[in-house]
């Protein structure tokens, strides 16, 4: 951006108007060098946000009319099919004209939803393969958090260090104050280094939550999910949703894909769900598989083909950046709307 | 001496437990099933009944001879209908309290006593469910009030039938027993209200380990019934699934087969079974929960139970006995033993028997630690496979209700009715029984 430009744009002010998917709507002035977040947070305006730093994608939007640009550089978490098609970072974000932006979640999401600080003691730690610790955890009994929504995210903060790191759910509202979760336990990493060398069952760890806008819509539709490693674990959250309310007479697609068979796990688990809903069909997909996988041999977003799509199906992504840019590629050419595709970022770059 | 019941050899360990997750969340039991609601003789012409069934208050009423079951609870102030039934014409019901009334053919509310040009007149209405009357019992589909599927036949919510079943379950040890839904058949039979959450009651009637408890009734010792004081299941046939996509589905135990072996003494104990006559008699399970017992109590009839949740920890114990009778003559036999031997020293005497000991379960499982906390052992098999076969073949978990009977404890109503026994109006709020003293 040259100079010249750069004194223009600060002497626009812009209106933005927030348009949250229950009707509501707030409109607000967007002064020199503000974030779409920063006009929002000034205004009250009740966007969901966590990191304030492009990395968690929760306060995502979609741009409906005017320009609003972003900060490249800070957009870590954005797929680029998302940008072109309209998506945004609100706190990267900035309104170049007067502009509206869709939010895909009720004005009262934020308020019904509120963070809160508590901790969390570790009643079970189970290597369920070579790489994957899931942990139960006991909520401590006065902690604030009473509800959250499937596909929803917590931070844990590693013990010994200043550090948190981000892990959603596998388990569900009815089972607080017990939460699970399943995390990938790399060479490297903080977390990782503390699940390998340290963690026991009675470790206590510092948690905030609940974040985030990837959740289950009501929706009675049908449903796919794909998910790539403990990507899976927003998608058990979901399902076990799903199988409380009785969802048992429309399609749910879960795509469940690992690079090599030993990655894979909870297969126990997906089996039972499968027994215990009919309308859920489980697609297990190794993509580089030795010995004898004798199951679907594909990345796991390819095993969804056109006949598994109807108008109005939603679709969940969680997995690795280029599988989610992948999986939203392939949904859209086979019809599903752009704007029934909710995709959670997963990355373990700082595990 | 301490014991560790941690190296304790457990028939349902952890990862048993969790494969039937969704039986410990059913609380409340099953929703869009087929439950029985009444017998036709409760509902004459006219009347109104008020049940429920898995926290779902149910209003029945008898117009034209047709039976109407609707929600029991008015949309305006969620009083029961069924509390002091107002019926002003043949195709409606009128809540007592401010008049509002609903069609019973859609449920919709169709005028308002006093307020004949009220807004919400056409626009609103109280669910409605699907009712089968068959030889003499009336069945409710009990749905969630989204259902908008085809309804199941009330075949697969009853149990498997004879001489259709006969190559896969043969019998050789007993003639063919009817089932409800044959011709001609009549059934007999009472209903009344335990204290304790279904799933105890459900899973006693086919528990093979638990024949103790009927060792010294009345009905074995009279006719010397040569019954077992346990039957133990020896291989992995001892059990056969029943899964037909259109059809009953649950478990069929092979009693009196190589699978299971009766267990007549304990040495060690020196108590042996009594009985002289051999009793062959078999049992099954199936969803949403109804037992069936071949050759019982007498050869050619059939007995039935349903285990029907109210509340999560009351349900209506049903029991009704079936038998084809081909003559005026012999109907009038059964009656009479029905009336003079086996309602009273069978469906009473002995399964009062079954009662008592659900009920005595309900302190341990009340609190939830119970299902957590037991510790069932190899003659539990049945048990466990039902509580596997009703988490696969449920057609939904019913969901914790608001605003009915038993959804909250200890109210001043449960109190008072405790403290005075026959607290005017207990009954219709706790059974839905109407209260006539207008």
């Amino acid at each position: 951006m040259s100079s010249a430009e750069a004194v223009a744009v600060q002497e626009v002010t812009s209106k933005v108007t927030y348009r949250f998917n229950d009707g509501v709507e707030f409109e607000a002035i967007s002064g020199e060098g503000d974030t779409l977040l920063d006009v929002a947070r000034n205004n009250e305006v009740p966007i969901v946000h966590q990191c304030l730093t492009g990395s968690c994608a929760s306060c995502i939007c979609r741009v409906d009319t005017g320009d609003v640009s972003m900060d490249s550089d800070r957009v870590m978490s954005l797929l680029p099919s998302e940008a072109r098609e309209g998506f945004r970072l609100t706190c990267t974000a900035y309104a170049d004209t007067d502009c509206v932006v869709d939010l895909d979640y009720p004005s009262t999401f934020s308020e019904d939803h509120a963070a809160s600080q508590s901790v969390i003691t570790i009643e079970e730690l189970e290597w369920v393969n070579h790489n994957t610790v899931r942990i139960t955890a006991e909520l401590d009994e006065d902690a604030e958090m009473e509800n959250f929504e499937a596909g929803q995210y917590v931070q844990l903060k590693v013990p010994g260090t200043e550090e948190w790191r981000s892990y959603s759910m596998s388990s569900t509202v009815r089972d607080l104050p017990e939460l699970t979760f399943y995390i990938r336990v790399l060479d490297d990493g903080v977390m990782s280094n503390y699940l390998r060398d340290r963690a026991a069952v009675g470790d206590t760890l510092e948690i905030d939550g609940p974040y985030g806008v990837f959740y289950l819509r009501e929706e009675k539709v049908p449903q796919i999910m794909i998910a790539g490693g403990t990507g899976l674990a927003p998608m058990m959250s979901m399902i076990d949703t799903l199988r409380l309310s009785n969802f048992r007479r429309k399609p749910v697609i879960l795509a469940f894909g690992c690079s090599f068979e030993k990655d894979l796990f909870a297969q126990d688990e997906l089996e039972l769900r499968g027994n215990w809903m009919r309308n859920l069909d489980v697609r297990t997909c190794v993509s580089r598989p030795e010995g004898d996988w004798d199951g679907l041999t594909m990345r796991a977003q390819y095993s969804i083909t056109k006949d598994d799509i109807t108008e109005d199906t939603i679709a969940y992504l969680c997995g690795p950046p280029a599988m989610n840019e992948a999986a939203r590629e392939h949904l859209e050419e086979l019809g599903v709307k752009g704007e029934n595709i909710h995709v959670e970022l997963f990355d373990t770059a700082h595990a | 001496m301490a014991f560790d019941k941690k190296k304790a050899r457990v028939a349902n360990d952890k990862g048993t437990k969790k494969q039937y997750q969704p039986y410990m969340e059913a609380e409340w039991g099953f929703i869009n099933h087929w439950y029985p609601a009444a017998f036709s003789d409760e509902l004459p012409e006219g009347e109104v009944k008020g049940i429920q069934i898995a926290g779902v208050p149910i209003v029945l009423r008898r117009a034209k001879g047709t039976v109407h079951a609707l929600l029991d609870q008015c949309l305006h102030r969620g009083v029961r209908f069924s509390a002091k039934p107002m019926c002003l014409n043949d195709e409606t019901i009128t809540c007592w309290y401010h008049g509002f009334t609903f069609n019973l053919d859609d449920g919709e509310l169709s005028t308002i006593v006093a307020a004949p040009d009220d807004k919400l007149i056409g626009t609103t209405g109280i669910q409605k469910f699907a009712v089968e009357e068959v030889n003499g019992m009336i069945f409710v589909f009990v749905c969630e009030e989204d259902w908008d599927e085809e309804i199941p036949p009330l075949k697969n919510d009853l149990p498997i039938r004879f001489p259709e079943n006969n190559d896969k379950f043969p019998h050789p040890l007993w003639p063919d027993t009817p089932s409800i839904l044959d011709d001609g058949v009549i059934i007999r039979g009472m209903h009344r209200t335990g204290n304790a959450n279904w799933r105890l009651a459900c899973e006693n009637g086919f528990d093979a380990g638990h024949l103790l408890i009927h060792r010294d009734n009345a009905i074995v010792q009279a006719k010397e019934w040569a019954v077992p004081l346990g039957i133990k299941p020896l291989d992995d046939q001892a059990i056969a699934i029943i899964e037909d996509e259109d059809g009953p589905q649950g478990f069929l135990n092979r009693y009196f087969t190589d699978s299971y072996e009766p267990i007549l003494e304990n040495p060690i104990l020196d108590i042996k079974a009594y009985g002289q006559n051999p009793k062959y008699f078999r049992t099954s399970m199936f969803m949403p929960g109804v037992l069936m017992v071949e050759n019982w109590p007498e050869e050619h009839v059939v007995q039935y139970e349903w285990y029907i949740p109210i509340t999560d920890d009351t349900y209506e114990y049903w029991e009704v006995l079936v038998k084809k009778c081909n003559t005026e003559e012999e109907k009038k036999e059964f009656d009479y033993r029905f009336e003079n031997l086996y309602k009273p020293m069978c469906l009473e005497g002995f399964n009062d028997c079954d009662l008592m000991a659900r009920d005595a379960m309900q302190n341990f499982y009340a609190d939830g630690t119970g299902w957590d906390d037991e510790q069932l052992a190899d003659m539990d098999a049945s048990v466990i496979v039902w509580r596997k076969c009703a988490s696969n073949f449920n057609r939904g978990i019913a969901q914790p209700p608001r605003g009915v009977n038993g959804a909250k404890k200890g109210q001043s109503k449960d109190l008072a009715a405790a403290a005075l026994g026959d607290w005017p109006g207990m009954d219709a709020y706790a059974t839905g029984r109407k209260y006539d003293k207008s």
